[in-house]
């Protein structure tokens, strides 16, 4: 016989397929602290869903824009909901009723609670009064799921009581190829891809990954010419040009350089390693370039890099 | 302010670097950043093997996923995840799978295989 929790529990995660089903990426479910069949079972659903988003994000990469999905409530003195923008209920599925009075403590994760308002709370948004960092912060929505977005504190001025403004906000992407796709099959119209198109956009992935990898094992040293490089991954040269460019939004030879020199800021700022072993370990094959090139990107020198 | 104590303990034993996240981590990309920059930090521009036991972590979020398939590599000559294969397997499958590491990575559930695995990188 299974518990109610249990019960509970699969019905959260039934629902939360469905939610993937109809093409909602943005929520993720609660894992618990014990390690069960089910918990594995949620970790994998979280998984897969953060991977479809990257890839149906990827890939249709100059149709998905990414906007910032952003919300306000308004707190009391002692954290309760007085306000809210109206989006708020459509990210978080709540009735007004639901919200309006109660504390903000019951919509959001128990580790939120301890990071956004802990006991010293009050003394804390004085402290950070002026401060643009932004804590992460887990809502709870009707059905369970968590919304993870990015939140800041604000300490509102008023004649009475003080009160606090909680913005909150969140990066998501947008297609509106997909969203007129959902559109259509809620119409009963269903149009499913064709199986030899979902074949090529997987055989797309597998030689960009490919490339991917590729590219970032070789950080060390020059990338061979066009012709050789689609020979390795396989993949006609244009093709590949194109895939790349629009999966990663840059040239095969230019990322590669953004990624040596990414590597080489991490080396400067966090190790000791003399600056021309840096530019050898980088794919530099001489330091005038590495500084040029070094210069160009981050508008200072590695030496200056390495005082920051 | 993150600082990487919070996720792991990490020390340097007969030229490993042994990595083992404390239990029911969540890694997202500000934790991993700070693992990554303590890390380097602690090797002081020494590559070496990396042990990463993963068998307590509860869970890694794609964005850090992908940062520490790259740039958790840097001075990395290797890497050996410990694992479950019930629980932590899952995540590095994906995360071998689609973040692709760049450095040469295998799992383990055993340490002393693992070990093994590590030191022949060693030179």
């Amino acid at each position: 016989m299974k518990s109610d929790t249990y019960r509970k529990r699969v019905l959260q995660i039934l629902d939360f397929v469905t939610e993937i089903t109809l093409g909602n990426y943005t929520y993720r479910l609660n894992l618990k602290n014990h390690k069960d069949d089910l918990e594995e079972i949620v970790l994998s659903l979280n998984l897969m869903v953060e991977e479809i988003d990257t890839v149906v994000h990827q890939i249709d990469h100059e149709k998905s824009t990414e906007i910032i999905e952003s919300a306000a409530i308004i707190l009391d003195a002692n954290r309760r909901i007085v306000s809210f923008s109206e989006n708020l209920q459509n990210i978080l599925k709540y009735d007004s009723g639901e919200l309006i009075g109660r504390s903000i403590n019951l919509f959001i994760s128990e580790r939120s609670r301890k990071n956004l308002f802990p006991e010293n709370f009050i003394q804390i948004v004085e402290n950070i009064a002026g401060d643009r960092t932004l804590t992460r912060l887990e809502f709870v929505h009707k059905d369970g799921y968590l919304w993870v977005c990015d939140a800041h504190l604000h300490n509102l001025k008023t004649e009475q009581d003080s009160s606090y403004c909680l913005s909150v906000f969140k990066s998501v992407h947008r297609n509106e190829r997909i969203i007129n796709y959902l559109k259509d099959r809620i119409d009963d119209r269903e149009r499913y891809p064709s199986e030899y198109r979902s074949l090529l956009l997987q055989d797309k992935r597998k030689v960009l990954r490919k490339l991917h990898t590729y590219i970032l094992s070789n950080l060390d040293t020059s990338l061979p010419g066009m012709k050789i490089l689609a020979r390795t991954v396989g993949g006609s040269q244009s093709k590949l040009k194109a895939m790349f460019k629009q999966a990663y939004g840059d040239t095969i030879f230019k990322y590669h350089k953004r990624k040596r020199l990414e590597k080489s800021a991490m080396l400067l700022r966090d190790t000791t390693l003399p600056i021309g072993q840096i530019a050898e370990t980088c794919g530099f094959v001489s330091f005038p370039h590495f500084t040029r090139s070094f210069k160009k990107e981050y508008g200072i020198n590695p030496s200056e890099m390495r005082k920051l | 302010m993150f600082k990487s104590e919070d996720f792991m303990h990490f020390w340097i034993d007969d030229d490993i670097l042994h990595v083992v996240y404390k239990p029911n981590t969540v890694i997202d990309l500000k934790a991993a950043e700070s693992i990554v920059k303590d890390r380097l930090r602690l090797q002081n521009g020494k590559p070496y093997p990396i042990l990463c036991d993963l068998r307590q972590l509860k869970t890694v979020t794609k964005p850090a996923r992908d940062y520490l398939a790259i740039q958790g590599s840097n001075m990395a000559l290797a890497v050996a995840l410990i694992i479950e294969k019930s629980y932590s397997g899952k995540l590095s499958k994906v995360f071998m799978s689609t973040s692709q590491p760049s450095v040469p990575t295998h799992e383990f559930t055993e340490i002393s295989e693992a070990l093994d695995f590590l030191n022949s990188y060693l030179k």
